[in-house]
Formats: structure tokens, sequence, C-alpha cells
């Protein structure tokens, strides 16, 4: 567990004095705020269910980002060989640098905590389907998360780690329109896993415990897969 | 300290090392031999537990680096072939990091770095950012990364290569300091460096050991037909026929002239008997200046050769084995 601390500590260190948690989190809050005001100006309403759906839509491309070079820079330039032969587990090394990645971005969505503040100063809002939307944005982005690592694992660049979770994530997304297609069991598959149906229902306050679960167990089997893959490469 | 038994890796069908067995004992300092792709780094990684054999066993102090990882790995300090460095830390940052990877005790640590810093004098550099530093510097610092937390095996891979001689002198010192305090295995492809240090050494080509032996009976081995260098002025037919009058002069190779005037001519002799000085007396006899003359070093390749040779009988037995 101290070791997990290590690692983590590295990394968020190393995204913060590298220009990519700043671009990532500017970029990030420039597109939402833009979303933001107009959606406000135009509907007058504190009301802030469209920009939580947009945020979710970013994410998509936004985590792969965050998450693409967590892997592949030791590889590359054969830092692993170090961390391996240390006293290291690959748990211990694969949890350091998800909660490094996770922190970055609950940086990014705590400064979103601006929007419904102004919400808050000018207006009433309802807090129930905000509340459930960040419940829901931190559960999902924790998922996402899980996949860009586990895609970072597989390759040495950072841009083919970048489109492999991008590509899962459209994936993901695009199942929605799946559903139509397919009946009998593999609709309801199909529903079982379509993470961006389940945000509807955090989105409207409804704290669905399948939801929760869902987004719990996608962010834990990629995390294992990625150990498992770190593991495999070792020993092949 | 180490042992290692039947370690064999696999590539598919190729077999990058081949059946080694070897014991490393406390406070030796033995040196892995061999030209590239012989398998130097392969064996390294398997050592270290970084990569497993395919069959096989390593074993540090009784505990097998695989599955007690966590204590075996605690006795061992790595410098890969290409020093494992964060460019975006400095040299203190990067070492507290690994003394913290290492389980140095906190209450320790500053006191461990600062004697790492000492050691390899790294001062100058020490809040410097990794990637701004010198090949040299990075060298060390990764050499000091190998011995945080002194663990008593450091495995030192190709710990000189792209240094310049200055640098490489320093490293070699260095290492001789070391292996005052630990056990140390290094991996070379050059022969001189190996026996600078070393108190034994293995030779090994495409996996496979062909020597392990102490520095001095290897060089005793290799040195019985020595070859000399000479470039002498004169007529070609005289010279040779003055040099196949010394009883000692297996075999003349004439090379051709380089410098005017002069020729080259490599001898070989097959006695120990420095032929040097009878050469010098016959030649001023007769009369013709000898320019130049060395005893010609072998070369990587030539000392393969004669000790693939000699132990080719040794081998042999080994296949009837398998």
């Amino acid at each position: 567990m101290n070791k997990t601390f290590t690692i983590f500590k590295r990394e968020v260190l190393s995204y913060f004095k590298s220009p990519l948690a700043y671009v990532v989190i500017s970029t990030f809050l420039v597109i939402t705020g833009y979303i933001f005001t107009t959606e406000l100006l135009y509907y007058k309403l504190a009301y802030m269910q469209s920009v939580f759906e947009n945020m979710v839509m970013l994410l998509i491309f936004f985590t792969p980002i965050l998450t693409m070079g967590l892997l592949t820079e030791e590889r590359k330039e054969g830092i692993d060989q170090l961390l391996f032969t240390s006293p290291l587990g690959v748990v211990e090394f694969v949890m350091g640098k998800f909660i490094a990645a996770f922190s970055v971005y609950l940086i990014m969505l705590m400064f979103t905590l601006l929007y419904p503040l102004i919400l808050e100063y000018f207006g009433t809002p309802d807090y129930g389907p905000i509340i459930g939307a960040y419940i829901g944005l931190i559960l999902l982005g924790g998922a996402f998360i899980s996949i860009g690592l586990f895609a970072s694992s597989l390759t040495q660049s950072q841009v083919i780690a970048g489109l492999i979770s991008f590509g899962i994530l459209i994936l993901l997304w695009i199942l929605t329109y799946l559903k139509g297609i397919f009946s009998g069991p593999i609709s309801k598959l199909i529903h079982n896993i379509d993470v961006f149906a389940y945000f509807v229902d955090f989105n409207k306050g409804i704290l669905d415990s399948r939801g929760i679960l869902i987004y719990l167990s996608f962010t834990f089997v990629f995390l294992f897969l990625t150990t498992r893959v770190i593991d495999r490469r070792r020993w092949s | 300290m180490i042992e290692v038994k039947r370690l064999t890796k696999r590539y598919g069908s190729i077999t990058a090392v081949d059946n080694l067995n070897f014991k490393v004992e406390k406070g030796e300092i033995l040196g892995f031999l061999g030209p590239n792709g012989a398998g130097k780094t392969t064996t390294m990684k398997m050592l270290t537990g970084y990569m497993p054999a395919t069959e096989g066993s390593v074993t540090i102090d009784g505990l097998d680096i695989i599955d007690d990882y966590k204590e075996a790995k605690k006795k061992i300090g790595y410098l890969p072939e290409h020093p494992p460095l964060y460019k975006n830390m400095t040299v203190r940052e990067y070492l507290n990091f690994v003394s913290e990877l290492k389980e140095v005790e906190k209450n320790k640590r500053k006191e461990t770095i600062d004697s790492v810093i000492e050691k390899l004098w790294l001062s100058d550099v020490e809040n410097r950012l990794i990637k701004n530093i010198s090949k040299g510097y990075k060298q060390r610092v990764g050499l000091a990364q190998a011995i945080i937390g002194d663990p008593d095996l450091l495995i030192l891979d190709e710990p000189t290569v792209g240094l310049d001689p200055k640098q490489i002198i320093e490293i070699r010192e260095l290492i001789k300091e070391l292996g005052k305090e630990h056990t140390i295995i290094l991996s070379s492809h050059i022969l001189s460096e190996i026996s600078a240090v070393c108190n034994r050494i293995i030779i090994i080509n495409k996996g496979r050991v062909v020597a392990i032996d102490t520095p001095e009976n290897l060089s005793k081995k290799l040195s019985q037909a020595s070859q000399i260098f000479a470039r002498i002025v004169g007529e070609k037919d005289k010279v040779i026929e003055i040099i196949k009058n010394i009883p000692q002069v297996e075999n003349i190779e004439v090379i051709g002239e380089v410098e005017k005037g002069a020729i080259d001519y490599n001898l070989s002799s097959s006695s120990k008997e420095d032929i040097r000085k009878k050469l010098f007396f016959k030649m001023a006899e007769a009369g013709y200046p000898i320019l130049e003359m060395q005893i010609k070093e072998l070369t990587l390749e030539e000392v393969f050769l004669r000790l693939t040779q000699g132990l080719a009988e040794d081998e042999k037995g080994d296949k009837e084995d398998e």
C-alpha cells in the first residue's frame, strides 16, 4: 500500500510538471464553460442536465488523453526494469497509476463545481439531479480511466494507446444505437452494459444500484485486465 | 549468494539462454563476457526477476526470485543496459522515489540519499533535471539507483557502454570500490574491462557458457600462443628468411607496405617465450631497422575461437549428456 502511494505521488507530480494536466483541464473547462453559459443565457433556467450530458461526451475525448501515457513511457524508457526489479507488486503499481489519473480527473471535475455555484448565486437549482450527476460522473470517469489505463498497457506508443481507449469508448457509445437492431439476449446484454444509458438516471438524480454496480465493475474488470497484461508480458 | 540452476530462456523456437549453471559467492565480482546477442542481457533480466525463465531457477540466499520476489528483490540492485531514469525528475527527487520503492525506512532516507550522492559524485547535479545531465552522469545516477537500499548483490548490465574514456575509468574504479561491500555481477563485451575488475569470468556465446574461470587462468590459456606485429625496413624475402630462423616462430603473415619502404608482418609464436628480443637482435645484426613492434592483443573473436576450440571436446561431452 505504501508503494501504491509512491507510484501515485510521482505520477501526479509528473502530470503537473508537464503541460498535459493543465492543457486537458483548461480545455475541458473552456468547452464546458461555453456550453454552460450559452445554455444558461438561452433557457434562463437553473438547470444543468444538458451540460452534464455534454460533459460525458467530452470525457470520451478527454480521458484517453489523460491516460494514454500512463504505462507507455515507462516501458519505452526501460524504467519498468527498475520498477519490477524492486519489491513492488503489479497490483500496487497499477493502483498507484489509476489513483493518480483519477485524482487529476477529480481535480478537473472539482473546477466544474463553479457552475452550480453560479446557479446557486442567481437562482434556486434542484440539487438532487446535480448531486446525482456528479456521483455518476465520478464513477463513470473511474471506468473510463481504467479503460484508458488498460489501453496504455497494451502498447509502447502513446498515440496508439490513446486511439485504443478512444475506440473502446466510442464503441460503448454506439452500443445504444445497436439496441434496436438485435433482439433477445444480445439486446438484453447490450442494454445491461450500456454505460451511457445509466448516466441518464444519474442525471435525473436517481441513484440506481445497477448503474453504480456496472460502473464499478467496468473499473474493476479493466484494472484487473491491466495487471494481467503487465504480468503476461513478462512471462512471454 | 546467488545460485543459478539450469537457467533457460526460449522465445518461440529461439533459445536465447541455454542451460546456464553457476554460483556466485559473497564478495565476488563476476563478469559476463560475450559478443552482442550472446544472451547477457536476457540472463541478467532473469537474474533480477524482471523476466521469468522458461526453465530453471534463480535463488538469492535461498530465496526464489519469482516465488519469494518481495524478499529476494530487496537483496538486488540492478542497473539495466539503459539506466531506468525519469527524465522530468531531478536527481534527488528520483533517488528519493527509488528509496521509497526499495523500502528504505523513512527516517533513513535522507541519510541514504546523501551518502549515495556523495559516493557517486553527484552533488553537482543533484537538483538538475535528469534530462539535462550528461550521459556519464546519467549512468552514475543509474548506479546510484542500484545501490540505494544497500542491496547485497549488484547486477550491472554493460555499465560503461557509451561513456567516454575518462568516465569509463571512473565507473570502473567505482565498481571496484563497490565490490568491497557488495557482490557484483556485471556484463560487458570488452575483455579488458572485465579482466580489470572481475575475480571470475563467465564467457558466453549463443546462450551457452564457453568458459568459467579467473582472468589469470583465462589469459594463461589464451596467451600460450602470442602474436607479434612488426614493421621492418628491408627487403621482404631476406627479412622473412631471418625471421624463419627464429625457432619459436610458427607462422609469418605479410600484411604489406603501409609506410613507405617498410613492410608490416604478423608473427605468431608457439611458445610463451617472448621472441621480441630475439627479433630485435637478429634484425639489428642484419641492419634492418624495426620501426614498430607490439604484442597483439587478442580480439574478442579470437578469444572465442580459441576457447571454443579448446573446449570443443567438453562440449561434445555435454551434448552426449543431453
